[in-house]
């Protein structure tokens, strides 16, 4: 007991720590505007050669909103979401159309003039933080490939990759659950899973803080899963980092059908659940990534991030 | 759209709930369709010569028999009140079956009992009374033109059926009575000579209201006394009539008696022309009630018989309560003039005729009250004037402001006060005090000793403060909570005897701080900060708001606490600090009822407003309105039924209530319904805190004596900024993943590392 909780000081990264020996130190300020900007974050991947979703339009005008919507009507499949948007609010999934009509991830069906009214409501704020305007942003859906895809309910499961001076230091795979309703975000309810950096294999289920075994809609188990591409997740996952210049943060990857691997949103202040899932503390890890040089090639990055995780890993 | 429609149904309810108040008749004197009782018979005889001494003690019994009845009675009878002249040293009540209540109907005071049904009761009232002698007190040879209007107002110069001082007959009498006389003295002696000549009537020979009297020069004491007080008043003299027992032992004495008491500018004066008596009455004379009304009023058709039964008594049966044959008043403890139910405020006095000193008591909750009854009979004893200012809450903002109240009400007596005596359980009632420096009120000898827990560096500074604003004779400050009865000796011995206080003190053995002119003073360094101080007194800046706002870096670090080292989540980061300063002003438990109320009313209508897909900025105007809706409806609902704390509601911070309502919604999407009540606890559960630390005693004084304590909170902040522990929660969050952690990995992950 008493040993447990010396190992949580010794080991866990609190939020204290997090905000000061990391996100201070290793975040300029200038980073954070690019990152809490989803057309901004997509421009500068684009600019580092980072695989993205496409975008589609952008929609900065209440008077703009008819041209978009017009473009719109030929287009059979897209996402919209906010630009300042946060927790996933805002976004509206459009799978397929019928007739006339959008039908959304959920099956609801929206007419027209509901997705102008959204449009217009996203313009004003209604979903960024603070109530200031905001854009709409038009991108390509992301249809996720069958291994991960098949541990969600309904949504995209993404891959969060914590990525520390440039080197991955932890991973966790984020599947959305019904009590998520399809997002993937862990405060939500969604399940968080973590993954093997070595093997890219899930390890440990954790919903709420607490520890799962199996999916809570689907029943399927959750460990010892191969995420598919694993080497290309996390080089991306690098790429992105290297692009945005943010010495900690977290980098969401999405696994798409078609495309592959794609960056959907970068995290500066990435939450600390990720220690949850896979059941290690991030102190060690950190601490010893401080305190060596790191190679400037990309894939001697992630050897040597792989090789801290099992370095760590089997010390104890 | 349902929830929609909620805030507007409070409103409705608090505007029904309100109409029943409104329409309510104000209760009279006595109800009009009861039966009235005026007077029993008349007494004709003159007074005997005043009695010596001077001061009378008597034990009344009131006795009124209800025969059996199957209908609801009621009966009412004005009793006597204290005033400069008479004191009523105890009341007891004996009425089996009958419900008592006692209220005051300014300027008297009516008992009332109440039954479904009774069967043959006698009902009691027990009175012990002293009665002191006025010495005949010279009138004013002021014109009549510039008397000042008596505190009653119009009242007393206003005609009634009875009391025609209006008719023309009355004017024309009072005119030629008074002749060419302006002067107040004059006009009185001569309306008064010229009813007193009236022919005595024992038995009411017609009807006894001022104008047949007039014409028939003849009449009761009631009849003479109306017209009398109607002569006054059509001479521009304020003058009422006043109801009376003319005590002398009997035991079944049915007949009152009636007086005048005419206005001269800064008193009433009594005139009784049946009696005989100008300007005094003797020791004899009881006023029952004032004005012209009957003594007893009781549902018309049940046979309501009285009679009062009257003993002289001496000054230890009825001051000690001395238990004699039927034992009228309670034995064991001196009596005091009470009310029936103890309130939260309460001012009491007990006056004696030639006071050697006077006192004035502050007191909280922590004093009993039998500590107080006895203070006020050993002050009656010792002939010391004393008015006791009595404010019962725990909440400490609550205290202090109720005394501070009191004081204002209570300059004049303060001002002239020998000794104020603070025993309150801080330093509430020093606060309360320190009023009088913001009206420049100088105490100039008085003695002031207080007592309350208070560090002594902090006593120190309010102590000096007080004494600087006020300039006592001394200021006496007793630390901790010293029993009250020791320091009323102490106050005593320095009163009558002269003894020092701090030489009064050591023998009491209490530790006492004694600021004066050879007392302990505050050291040369912090003067300056003390003059400060009092400069914001004088200037009208209220001492308690200043603290307050002093207070606010000390309970800011306390949020820094709860989120940098416990790590809870609130809405805002200072939301809750806010909300503790409107705790302090509702107190607690009401403080949290609105807040649950407002918060969970607005968490529903933003829901409703989320389908109508407004602007951020408007769907917080709305949410505004509707807490302006609610913190209305809530202070008319504390009006209508009287709970104090609603009223103060108005302070209660709108926009920090409505941000904790956006901000809920927004956590709510953000994080989920369960994350976003939890943080509804956590802001609640801090504020709460907050509210606890703010309303300490010390830490006003603490802020006020060290205003460096800022730094050191600055220091402290800057301390916890830079702390990199792990939060306490995150041990409980981190716990599981670590107990299981290791040996799970390793058999999940068997070592397939790409190199080993």
């Amino acid at each position: 007991m008493i040993g447990a909780l010396r190992r949580v000081r010794s080991e866990m990264l609190g939020l204290n720590r997090r905000n000061h020996a990391y996100l201070f130190a290793y975040n300029p300020r200038a980073g954070y505007r690019v990152v809490d900007d989803k057309q901004a974050t997509k421009s500068a991947l684009d600019a580092g050669g980072v695989a993205v979703p496409a975008l589609r339009d952008v929609c900065d005008a209440q008077w703009r909103v008819r041209g978009v919507m017009a473009r719109l009507a030929a287009e059979r499949e897209f996402v919209l979401k906010p630009a300042r948007g946060a927790g996933g609010a805002g976004i509206v999934v459009v799978v397929d159309r019928q007739d006339e009509r959008f039908v959304k991830a959920s099956g609801a069906m929206l007419r027209a003039r509901d997705l102008a009214a959204h449009a217009c409501d996203v313009l004003a704020g209604t979903y960024s933080s603070g109530g200031r305007t905001d854009r709409l942003l038009v991108e390509e859906l992301v249809v996720p490939e069958p291994v991960l895809g098949a541990l969600s309910w309904r949504g995209v499961p993404d891959i969060r990759v914590l990525v520390f001076r440039g080197v991955p230091v932890l991973a966790m795979v984020r599947l959305p659950t019904r009590r998520s309703d399809g997002r993937a975000n862990l405060h939500l309810g969604g399940v968080g899973v973590g993954v093997d950096l070595t093997t890219g294999r899930t390890t440990f289920g954790v919903r709420g803080g607490r520890p799962v075994s199996d999916h809570p809609d689907l029943g399927r188990p959750l460990s010892g899963i191969e995420v598919p591409a694993w080497h290309d997740v996390l080089s991306l996952a690098v790429r992105a980092a290297d692009a945005v210049r943010l010495g900690f943060l977290g980098v969401d990857v999405v696994l798409d059908r078609r495309r592959g691997p794609l960056v959907l949103e970068l995290n500066a202040r990435p939450g600390l659940g990720i220690q949850l899932a896979n059941r290690r503390g991030l102190r060690p890890l950190l601490e010893r990534l401080a305190a060596q040089s790191v190679p400037g090639d990309v894939s001697a990055r992630v050897a040597l991030g792989q090789a801290l995780a099992y370095d760590c890993g089997s010390s104890r | 759209m349902r929830s929609i429609r909620i805030p507007w149904t409070a409103v409705l309810v608090v505007v029904l709930a309100a109409v029943p108040a409104w329409t309510l008749p104000r209760e009279a004197v006595h109800p009009s369709d009861d039966t009235e009782v005026f007077t029993g018979a008349e007494e004709t005889a003159r007074g005997a010569t005043p009695a010596r001494p001077a001061l009378g003690y008597w034990k009344v019994r009131l006795t009124l028999r209800v025969p059996a009845t199957e209908r609801a009675v009621r009966v009412g009878v004005l009793m006597p009140l204290s005033d400069g002249r008479q004191d009523v040293l105890g009341r007891r009540v004996a009425a089996p079956g009958f419900q008592f209540r006692e209220s005051v109907v300014t300027p008297n005071q009516r008992a009332e009992w109440t039954a479904e049904r009774a069967g043959a009761t006698a009902v009691t009232y027990d009175l012990a009374v002293r009665v002191v002698e006025t010495t005949a007190t010279p009138i004013p040879a002021d014109p009549i033109a510039s008397l000042p209007r008596p505190p009653e107002g119009e009242a007393a110069l206003a005609p009634t059926p009875r009391v025609q001082s209006d008719a023309p007959e009355v004017r024309r009498r009072a005119q030629k009575i008074v002749g060419r006389a302006t002067r107040l003295d004059e006009v009185i002696w001569s309306l008064y000579q010229y009813t007193a000549a009236f022919v005595p009537a024992a038995d009411p020979p017609g009807p006894q209201d001022a104008v047949a009297v007039l014409a028939a020069r003849r009449g009761t004491s009631l009849g003479r006394a109306r017209t009398l007080t109607a002569l006054l008043q059509a001479a521009g003299v304020p003058a009422r009539l006043v109801g009376g027992l003319r005590l002398g032992t009997a035991a079944e004495k049915r007949a009152t008696n009636s007086w005048v008491e005419a206005w001269t500018g800064s008193r009433w004066i009594p005139l009784d022309p049946a009696g005989g008596y100008f300007a005094t009455l003797p020791t004899s004379y009881l006023a029952l009630y004032r004005g012209d009304l009957p003594l007893i009023v009781h549902t018309a058709g049940v046979d309501v018989e009285y009679g009062f039964a009257i003993r002289a008594a001496t000054r230890r049966a009825v001051e000690e309560g001395e238990e004699d044959e039927e034992g009228a008043l309670p034995a064991g403890r001196r009596p005091v003039v009470r009310g029936a139910a103890q309130q939260p405020v309460e001012t009491h006095t007990t006056y004696v005729s030639e006071p050697v000193a006077s006192v004035v008591l502050i007191a909280d909750q922590s004093v009993p009250a039998a500590v107080t009854d006895r203070i006020l009979a050993e002050a009656h004893d010792a002939a010391i004037n004393c008015v006791l200012l009595t404010a019962r809450f725990e909440s400490r903002y609550f205290r202090e402001s109720y005394l501070e109240r009191l004081v204002m009400t209570n300059l004049p007596l303060i001002r002239q006060a020998h000794l104020v005596l603070v025993a309150t359980a801080d330093d509430a009632g020093l606060y309360a005090l320190l009023g009088l420096g913001e009206r420049n009120v100088r105490l100039d000898d008085a003695r002031i000793i207080a007592a309350g827990a208070m560090g002594r560096p902090a006593a120190l500074m309010l102590g000096s403060l007080l004494y600087h604003l006020t300039q006592p004779g001394e200021v006496v400050l007793v630390n901790g909570h010293t029993d009250l009865l020791p320091l009323w000796e102490l106050a005593r011995a320095n009163l009558i005897d002269g003894t020092p206080m701090a030489e009064e003190a050591a023998r009491w053995n209490i530790d006492a701080l004694v600021l004066g002119e050879a007392g302990a003073r505050l050291p040369s360094w912090r003067r300056p900060l003390m003059l400060l101080w009092a400069r914001a007194v004088r200037a009208q800046v209220p001492l308690s708001a200043l603290t307050l706002i002093l207070i606010l870096p000390i309970i800011a670090s306390l949020v820094v606490i709860a989120r940098v080292v416990v790590g809870l989540e609130t809405f805002g980061t200072f939301g809750p600090v806010i909300v503790s300063l409107a705790f302090i002003t509702t107190g607690l438990q009401w403080g949290l009822v609105i807040f649950v109320v407002i918060v969970g009313l607005g968490v529903l209508l933003r829901a409703a407003l989320q389908r109508l897909r407004l602007q951020a900025v408007s769907r917080l105007a709305i949410l505004i309105a509707l807490v302006s809706a609610v913190m209305g409806g809530l202070t008319l609902l504390g009006a209508v039924l009287g709970i104090g704390p609603l009223l103060n509601i108005s302070i209660f911070p709108m926009v920090i209530m409505s941000n904790v309502i956006e901000s809920f919604a927004a956590s709510q999407v953000e994080l989920g319904t369960a994350e976003a009540l939890r943080m509804t606890g956590a802001t609640l559960l801090l504020a709460v805190a907050c509210y606890l630390v703010v309303d300490q005693a010390g830490l006003q004084s603490l802020v006020l004596a060290y205003p460096e304590v800022l730094l050191a909170t600055v220091a402290f902040d800057v301390l916890l900024g830079k702390w990199r522990g792990v939060r306490l929660l995150e041990y409980f969050r981190f716990f599981r993943a670590v107990r299981h952690g290791r040996a799970d990995a390793v058999a999940v992950s068997p070592g397939e590392a790409p190199r080993s």
